[in-house]
């Protein structure tokens, strides 16, 4: 079991990386007040404009800038709705991944010819991938530690979580600040879509996210809203996804359809026991 | 002529669906039939799909799995100037009956091929949904391998979906391993995951349902491939020229439906008397000699 | 009068993105429009189907109805679905009546698990619901592969339920009894809503949690109690799509019903009554998507894009942000 685990730890670490990005851009987004449940839909909007922005330049760096843009403009949707409307925060994002599995699967079918969808994908090696996991597992939490509990801005960023009123009261505009958590989301879930459909995968699928949006939604409370929280959160998803599949592959006569429902399980728990009463940003999800 | 087909997913996911899409395309071109297709989720989408059919006054409606039985026998009921056929499947009426492929006889020869080259004396499976169908080719990859060195071991591992690529390539890494040095695969639109991992750590793995050679060159060694589309149009002239019985259609290599394709690069890799072996067990098969075992279904 | 205005205006200009969505992709709007209209109502085979839909549509709307009312996040229709049919089959050979009992309970139950750690771990029920849909469906999954699967063990479905357990079918049609049920619940929901002081401390708990609870709500009770029926009628909702339409359980079985049923909900304004003329018009458009399929080869995934432009479009027409979960006018 032990040398299992380990056999599984790389993978998990590689594998784990969209949902990592997502969990990241989500923790931002909620420490500003913002459940953006949307982010499914954010993350399956980047997939597609990243395979998009790479097939029509053939380079992965435009691919990864493509899935942002892509992130971004479903972000300008949720924003505008949330933040400029005050609409419900869970209802917008209900719409949003609505609106991206139906717009993604509609363009993937009527583009089905269409030499993008055809053609392999521009290849990211191992080296790249190893390159990135890096990046998200270690130099991005640390910058966004850095942020949220060192500048003032993070300061700022976070009060708009807790006490939007006093933010407002005393200066800051809470609309601004959450549009720039907004901004972050974006940018980090746009590299979760496009890591998701051009190193982790080889192209885009229909809702190949998969759900990996929901999860990182659960993730971030199980995190607890802190860096290490949320870390820790996605290694263990992580781990429990990689591990599945070795134990099949080990035990045949295992039910895997109940495998399959051990990462939701697991978190399932982790939300509501072993992480201890959960405190939320006292105003997420509310308007200021 | 007017025909129509009813499928179970989307008919771009390079695997099942898409074979079926491209049969309907076929009909259109060499028969110049009316098309129409539909990709319906629920019974209730089923039914209502056929009975559009019927009530158009279509001569021929495909339902493409077996979950279209029931109502292809209800539809059958009421529009009997239509043939129905499900692909897989055991229900027979006047105007309904399915067309059952046998795929397993082209993964059984897979099976060979990995037990006799294989270095470590084991091979994966990726599945993505346990369907009956892919279930059963599993099978017979298993037999295949087993009639050659029974003690090979073939390892077994579904994803529950046929989306996510991610999840097969990770998938398939845990059967790298865990050892496995050939891996076959049945998910559609997720067997490019299987791929890219066999790619990245240069393990031999072999294509389902079409002709998948090209997809990754350098590590597939070989295809099990379904000729649906010649497939549909055979029924379709049956249809046409009146010849149609109701009867399960079995349709193997002997009909020319399923076969295997080698990678012209990768064949030279192969030994000659494996290759020579898979020739033989292949015209075996094709007389009528093997019988290869599949799933009940 | 305003809020049918608004819900009216929402759906038509929804269609009229649709077809310009089309219409990008190289297809005539009018032909798209005219092809949808005709596909869902324009004959009565095209109507059955339209009402065929509507029917678990109605319920799992109802269900979010009931749980946004008061206050509380219940995206868990489908996995509430599920389980509601997975009962329902079950118990089928005691009958209809068992069966449609069962289902209620065991969807009430579920969807308690989200509200028991709501209250207990302040987990949030938006989330806790979404992750119960998840091992719901890989649970059905578990069931039609193993211990429900048909007798031959042939195919991942389990065997049809007993002939005397099946809904009747209404004089002729492909309709069956389920639409009358589904009616019924949904005029007890109006009731129970409007016209019953537990609808009362429901709408209150809603509108405004803190000053229910100073006027003497529980309101973690409430909360509990409106979870539990929301995902009873979901449950419902997979029973009579059970014992109506399908006959056998397998995987796909819920086909995404309850989260359309949120889609309803809204455009019915959170409005019992209103519910029955919004499940018409998507069931409309599920039925009008598939019939685009069929003769111009729309891909069918125009309706789930239809359903996110109707709660765009409303947000934008500004009834959403009066009228957040729960907010009465």
């Amino acid at each position: 079991m032990i040398e299992m685990i380990i056999q599984s730890l790389p993978l998990a670490i590689f594998a784990s990386v969209p949902l990592l990005l997502a969990v990241e851009g989500e923790l931002v987004a909620e420490r500003a007040g913002m459940i953006n449940l949307g982010i499914e839909g954010m993350m399956l909007t980047a997939a597609m404009t990243a395979v998009f922005a790479a097939q029509i330049s053939g380079s992965i760096i435009a691919g990864l800038f493509g899935g942002i843009a892509g992130a971004l403009a479903v972000a300008a949707i949720f924003g505008f709705f949330s933040i400029r409307l005050k609409a419900d925060q869970i209802v917008t994002g209900t719409a949003i991944n609505l609106l991206a599995l139906g717009l993604t699967g509609f363009v993937y079918r009527e583009m089905q010819q269409s030499a993008i969808f055809v053609r392999s994908v521009p290849h990211v090696g191992a080296a790249a991938e190893n390159a990135i996991a890096i990046v998200s597992w270690i130099v991005i939490p640390i910058l966004l530690s850095l942020m949220l509990w060192m500048t003032a801005f993070g300061l700022r960023l976070r009060a708009c979580g807790e006490y939007p009123r006093a933010v407002a009261a005393s200066g800051p505009s809470v609309a601004m600040h959450r549009w720039a958590a907004l901004v972050i989301e974006a940018v980090l879930v746009g590299a979760a879509g496009a890591d998701l459909s051009l190193a982790l995968s080889s192209g885009f699928a229909e809702n190949m996210t998969s759900g990996r949006g929901f999860i990182a939604l659960s993730i971030v409370i199980f995190g607890r809203w802190k860096t290490r929280g949320i870390l820790l959160g996605t290694a263990v998803f992580g781990i429990a996804a990689a591990l599945q599949y070795a134990l099949q592959a080990m035990n045949q006569s295992l039910q895997f359809h109940l495998l399959l429902a051990i990462p939701y399980v697991v978190t399932l728990l982790i939300l509501c026991g072993i992480a201890g009463k959960v405190r939320a940003p006292e105003s997420l999800g509310r308007d200021a | 002529m007017k025909v129509g087909l009813l499928t179970p997913g989307s008919v771009n996911d390079n695997g099942w669906n898409a074979i079926a899409y491209e049969g309907l395309q076929q009909i259109h071109r060499q028969l110049g039939a009316q098309i129409s297709y539909q990709e319906t989720k629920t019974p209730a989408e089923f039914e209502e799909g056929f009975q559009s059919y019927g009530a158009k006054g279509f001569d021929l409606a495909f339902g493409h799995g077996f979950e279209f039985q029931d109502a292809a026998l209800k539809a059958g009921a009421q529009y009997p100037k239509t043939v129905f056929i499900t692909t897989s499947g055991k229900s027979v009426a006047p105007n309904v009956s399915p067309m059952v492929f046998e795929l397993e006889q082209a993964t059984y020869l897979l099976g060979i091929i990995a037990a006799r080259e294989s270095k470590s004396g084991k091979a994966g499976l990726v599945g993505g949904i346990k369907l009956p169908s892919i279930d059963s080719t599993f099978l017979a990859f298993k037999a295949g391998a087993h009639s050659v060195n029974p003690r090979f071991e073939v390892k077994e591992v579904y994803t529950g979906n046929f989306d996510d690529l991610g999840a097969a390539r990770l998938a398939t890494l845990s059967l790298i391993n865990a050892g496995c040095d050939f891996i076959f695969h049945q998910a559609n639109e997720a067997g490019r995951g299987v791929f890219q991992a066999c790619t990245e750590r240069k393990v031999r793995c072999f294509g389902s349902n079409k002709n998948q050679n090209d997809l990754a060159p350098d590590v597939i060694v070989a295809s099990a491939v379904l000729d649906v589309p010649k497939a549909f149009v055979y029924m379709a002239k049956l249809v046409r020229d009146k010849q149609f019985r109701p009867q399960v259609y079995w349709l193997g290599m002997k009909e020319g439906i399923v076969s295997l394709a080698w990678n012209d690069r990768l064949e030279p890799t192969i030994s000659p008397a494996t290759v020579e072996e898979v020739a033989d067990v292949e015209k075996q098969i094709r007389d009528g000699k093997l019988e290869v075992p599949r799933g009940k279904f | 009068m305003r809020r049918l205005a608004v819900g009216i205006g929402a759906a038509a200009l929804s269609l009229l993105l649709l077809a310009l969505a089309g219409a990008a992709f190289g297809h005539s709007p009018r032909v798209l429009l005219e092809i949808l209209v005709s596909g869902s109502i324009g004959s009565r085979f095209a109507l059955e189907g339209t009402l065929l839909k509507s029917v678990p549509l109605l319920l799992t709307g109802l269900a979010v109805v009931i749980a946004f009312r008061a206050g509380v996040w219940n995206i868990g229709g489908e996995g509430q679905f599920i389980v509601g049919a997975l009962a329902a089959y079950l118990t089928s050979r005691f009958g209809t009546t068992a069966a449609l009992l069962a289902a209620a309970v065991a969807g009430a139950l579920w969807a308690s698990i989200a509200s028991l750690l709501r209250v207990w771990r302040n987990a949030p029920e938006v989330l806790t619901t979404i992750l119960l849909n998840f091992i719901a469906i890989h649970l059905l999954g578990y069931c039609v592969n193993g211990p429900l699967q048909e007798a031959s063990g042939q195919y991942p479905q389990s065997d049809p339920v007993p002939q005397a357990a099946a809904l009747p079918l209404l004089g002729g049609s492909s309709l069956h009894a389920g639409i009358v049920v589904a009616l019924l619940v949904t005029l007890a929901s109006w009731w129970l809503l409007y016209r019953t002081r537990e609808g009362l401390r429901l709408r209150a708990t809603g509108f405004n949690p803190s000053a229910a609870q100073y006027a003497g709500v529980d309101v973690n009770a409430q909360i509990a109690r409106a979870m539990a029926l929301s995902g009873a009628v979901a449950g419902l909702a997979g029973a009579i799509e059970l014992l109506g339409v399908t006959h056998r359980l397998f995987e796909r079985v819920a086909a995404g019903y309850g989260y359309a049923g949120i889609a309803v909900a809204l455009l019915a304004q959170l409005h019992p009554i209103a519910t029955i003329a919004a499940a018409a018009f998507f069931g409309a458009l599920a039925t009008g998507a598939g019939e685009l399929q069929r003769s111009a080869s729309i891909s069918s995934s125009v309706a789930t894009f239809g359903q996110a432009v109707v709660i765009l479009v409303l947000i934008l027409f500004g009834s959403m942000r009066a009228f957040a979960p729960g907010r009465d006018e």
